[in-house]
């Protein structure tokens, strides 16, 4: 027999409010269709209604009792924030979930025996689930869905057992349904009342055509639902896919800061509810409605998935600073697109690593400390020049069994990159470096080893010319980088120590303009030549040297070829 | 232009290794004239047989080691080291450069496994410099938003980006080695921040190696190893043939070390080409004591 649970929010337009303004939660709180003192109130909070406000009294009549009222708007965002937020907290106990009216929701209970002890330790967890979520809900679970609701409408938590339904709905005073207006506009519960009818199940014992006779529709389904309801099945509705937060601000926010602490607190809900469904916050989509009826649309990378909501404010919040709203925003809508943890398995006899949550964390708030194109992981890129780089998110390998490395005597020289390379002046005498002035550099060069030509790109550079070459294939397989061939047609440059500085001379007469060919690297005949030669001016033409200098370094530094130009580009250390 | 050096014999070094070590000195249980007692299975190896020697088996986890040394005296060829160590051993390491100088392409050939090593510079933190030509940032990957002045700094007080990166990472913890470059000029740590850096290392169990021209973690720093250039090698393979870069031969000496070892040094060779050079038997050729330097 199945069993499903309903989970309801009572008040749930003021509920909602105060999720998402907590500062109302302890006040005198009404909503209003107006702020005018003659509009009626359509839902009050429980404080209010202790002092002894009611739905339907105008705002006039309500100030006469409490000074301290607030009377504010009905939210349609906050409400819908908050009916998502609270499925969200219920599909975190059970995967089948229907969406009811606002603020209710019904949960098929099916299977969940094998995880928790009886139905009050499911229910236990749903509403400390939706607590969660900053609301606090009633429960009840029955057999269907309308008893389970019924259930729910008593408040707390309600259990009804298989076979005591009956027992539930002779119980169930009318007064706590709510009944409303029958069809010809009479008061249900006044009219049964005057017929001697106090609890649901003496409805039951009515004839249904006469009860429809004289209470039409809404009579016929009360003896239906006093008979024991339907036993529809609950329809599950489909998983978020993104999860979203909405807010309408009374007045417009102009300054980033104040709406920092507006979204700040929207993050934090949304946080709990993505960590609810185990999940955590990949990218971010800011959506604000503006004064003037303009909108603003923000999309924030998030350089590593997480629920640090520092973190991610403080990605926010760089993203705006670059480049903020123009007028004040009215309405705040944060979408974000959720991501799985990476799940990870540790080991006894393997180093540890970073948990896969804390090293989200930790690259989300490095990112927000450096920014995101500063962190991750670092690469050679596969360019021809030596200070391409690629930058890719950091997700290291699962840890595998130390490898046993022999130990050696002797290390790599490691370079220090200057980014971006750093213009120099260099004094030469006859083709040779000799002295090196820069900033806060300026020493006698000592030894010398180069040139070694390193060229590249001019392929890249003119599409067209590209386009019209013999061999196309020389765009997707670029020749190999390092080569030249002299004008006496010998060739250098299979590798780029073989260019030495005995050929300084024989290399300095190879400037791109006058030489026909100054890079042969794969060209296949005259034509294909002239025009690379064309594309020469687009790409890089570079002769690299290790200097040692007198102040004690060994730099490389490279010089230009076409702006005659040097630079130097890393320290050796 | 200065006469070229005639090719190193050190290239293909003929001598052993010289460690050079002072005398022994006794030790018993609990009692080792002040120095501080660290288990010796917390270290972390350079894989360089001389360095680690000298350090008695490599630098302690969960402390800050600083390998201190001029521009081009070889520091980061040292910590490269213990980097492509602790990632060859499967371990997650994290190298913090607050210069942007890391170099993706020597580093992998020095052994370091990129996949296992974060990265995060500092270049561009706290101020509005621009971004390098060929970074990411340029090329519109990321977020495609400029950090002149990241929020995560205000309200930290004086502390440096490098430091509050440094933090962040050593509390995330399960990093075996965070490796904190602080560039060619910087400014000296304070007091506060060399110990949140100290305290982090300690509870994260991670080994710290800072990376300066000086001593940045005065007191907080368990070791302290000086690199000074010996040589700079140019040679030619034959007469005529291009001159090449072999390298450097760089003198490491133990400037600190809580553990005892002050003063001792050892020369190791940094080469553009490394040739593998088979380490020569200690049963076979017997350590060449040259210096015995007090601490």
């Amino acid at each position: 027999m199945a069993r499903i649970a309903c989970i309801m929010v009572a008040d749930f337009s003021i509920a909602a409010l105060v999720r998402s303004n907590p500062a109302l939660a302890d006040k005198v709180l009404a909503i209003g269709k107006s702020l005018a003192p003659h509009a009626e109130l359509d839902n009050v909070s429980v404080r209010a209604r202790e002092l002894g406000i009611r739905s339907g009294m105008t705002i006039a009549q309500a100030r006469a009792i409490s000074s301290d009222l607030i009377v504010v708007h009905c939210s349609p965002a906050a409400e819908s924030s908050a009916h998502s937020a609270l499925l969200d907290a219920v599909e975190s106990v059970s995967p089948v979930v229907e969406s009811g009216a606002p603020g209710c929701a019904w949960v098929d209970l099916a299977g969940l025996n094998r995880i928790y002890n009886d139905e009050e330790e499911i229910t236990a967890d749903l509403i400390r689930c939706v607590r969660r979520v900053g609301m606090e809900p009633a429960a009840g679970v029955a057999a269907n869905k309308e008893l389970a609701h019924l259930a729910a409408r008593c408040g707390g938590v309600r259990v009804i057992e298989a076979g005591r339904e009956r027992e539930f709905l002779n119980w169930l005073p009318l007064d706590m349904l709510g009944l409303g207006k029958s069809d010809r506009g009479d008061d249900l519960e006044t009219t049964l009342a005057r017929w001697g009818m106090r609890r649901l199940g003496e409805l039951a014992r009515l004839n249904p055509d006469a009860v429809g006779t004289r209470l039409g529709r809404r009579g016929v389904e009360l003896v239906r639902l006093a008979r024991g309801g339907s036993h529809a099945p609950i329809v599950p509705r489909r998983r978020a896919e993104f999860f979203v937060e909405t807010v309408d601000l009374e007045y417009g926010i102009e300054l980033l800061e104040p709406l920092g602490f507006v979204m700040h607190a929207m993050l934090v809900r949304l946080a709990e509810r993505l960590s609810l469904r185990g999940l955590v916050a990949g990218d971010i989509t800011l959506a604000f409605g503006m004064s003037g009826h303009r909108s603003f649309n923000r999309r924030v990378e998030v350089a590593a998935p997480s629920n640090d909501v520092r973190a991610i404010l403080t990605l926010i919040n760089l993203s705006l600073e670059a480049a903020p709203p123009e007028a004040a925003v009215e309405s705040i809508r944060i979408e974000i697109a959720p991501r799985v943890p990476r799940p990870a398995q540790t080991d006894m006899f393997i180093p540890p690593s970073p948990a896969p949550d804390k090293l989200q964390t930790t690259i989300a708030r490095l990112a927000a400390l450096c920014g995101p194109g500063n962190v991750g992981m670092l690469s050679a890129e596969n360019s021809h020049r030596p200070e391409a780089m690629r930058l890719d998110a950091f997700s290291p390998p699962a840890p595998a069994f130390p490898e046993k490395t022999p130990a050696k005597n002797v290390t790599q020289l490691v370079i220090r990159a200057i980014r971006p390379a750093r213009e120099i002046e260099v004094m030469c005498s006859r083709e040779i470096p000799e002295f090196v002035r820069g900033e806060n550099l300026g020493a006698r060069v000592i030894s010398i080893a180069g040139p070694w030509r390193r060229d590249g790109e001019w392929w890249l550079g003119c599409a067209s010319d590209v386009d019209t070459h013999a061999d196309s294939s020389d765009k997707t397989n670029p020749p190999p980088k390092h080569g030249l061939e002299l004008h006496d047609g010998r060739m250098f440059g299979a590798h780029p120590r073989q260019v030495s500085a005995e050929n300084l001379k024989a290399l300095s007469s190879l400037t791109p303009a006058p030489s026909p060919t100054p890079h042969l690297n794969g060209a296949n005949g005259n034509g294909a030549r002239s025009e690379m030669n064309g594309a020469d001016k687009c790409g890089f033409i570079r002769d690299y040297y290790e200097l040692a200098l007198e102040d004690g370094g060994v730099y490389r530094v490279f010089r230009d070829v076409n702006s005659h130009k040097w630079f130097l580009d890393g320290t050796y250390d | 232009m200065a006469a070229l050096p005639k090719p190193s014999s050190w290239v293909n070094p003929s001598t052993p290794i010289q460690v050079v070590k002072r005398p022994q000195q006794l030790e018993f249980s609990g009692v080792f004239r002040g120095h501080e007692l660290t288990r010796k299975d917390r270290r972390l190896s350079s894989g360089l047989a001389p360095l680690d020697a000298l350090i008695d088996g490599g630098i302690p986890r969960g402390r800050i080691s600083e390998i201190t040394g001029r521009a081009g005296s070889g520091k980061t060829s040292i910590a490269a080291s213990f980097a492509s160590f602790a990632t060859h051993r499967g371990e997650v390491a994290a190298w913090l450069d607050s210069s942007g100088s890391f170099d993706p392409e020597s580093m992998a050939a020095a052994g370091v496994e990129l996949r296992r090593m974060l990265w995060a510079s500092m270049k561009t933190a706290g101020k509005g410099s621009k971004a390098a030509p060929y970074s990411p940032l340029q090329k519109g990957e990321g977020l495609g938003v400029r950090f002149p002045n990241s929020p995560l700094l205000k309200g930290s007080g004086v502390r440096s980006p490098i430091v509050k990166a440094a933090e962040l990472v050593l509390e995330a913890g399960g990093f075996g080695l965070v490796v904190v470059d602080f560039g060619e000029a910087p400014r000296a740590l304070t007091y506060a921040s060399s110990l949140r850096i100290a305290r982090a290392a300690e509870r994260s169990g991670a080994a710290v190696i800072a990376i300066a021209p000086w001593r940045m973690c005065g007191t907080f720093a368990a070791l302290s190893i000086a690199a000074s250039r010996v040589e700079s090698s140019f040679s030619r393979l034959a007469p005529g043939s291009p001159v090449i870069f072999d390298g450097l031969a760089v003198d490491a000496m133990v400037a600190r070390n809580k553990m005892g070892g002050t003063g001792r040094h050892v020369r190791v060779r940094a080469l553009v080409d490394p040739i593998p050079v088979p380490i020569p038997n200690p049963a076979d050729v017997a350590p060449q004591i040259l210096i015995s330097a007090s601490s």
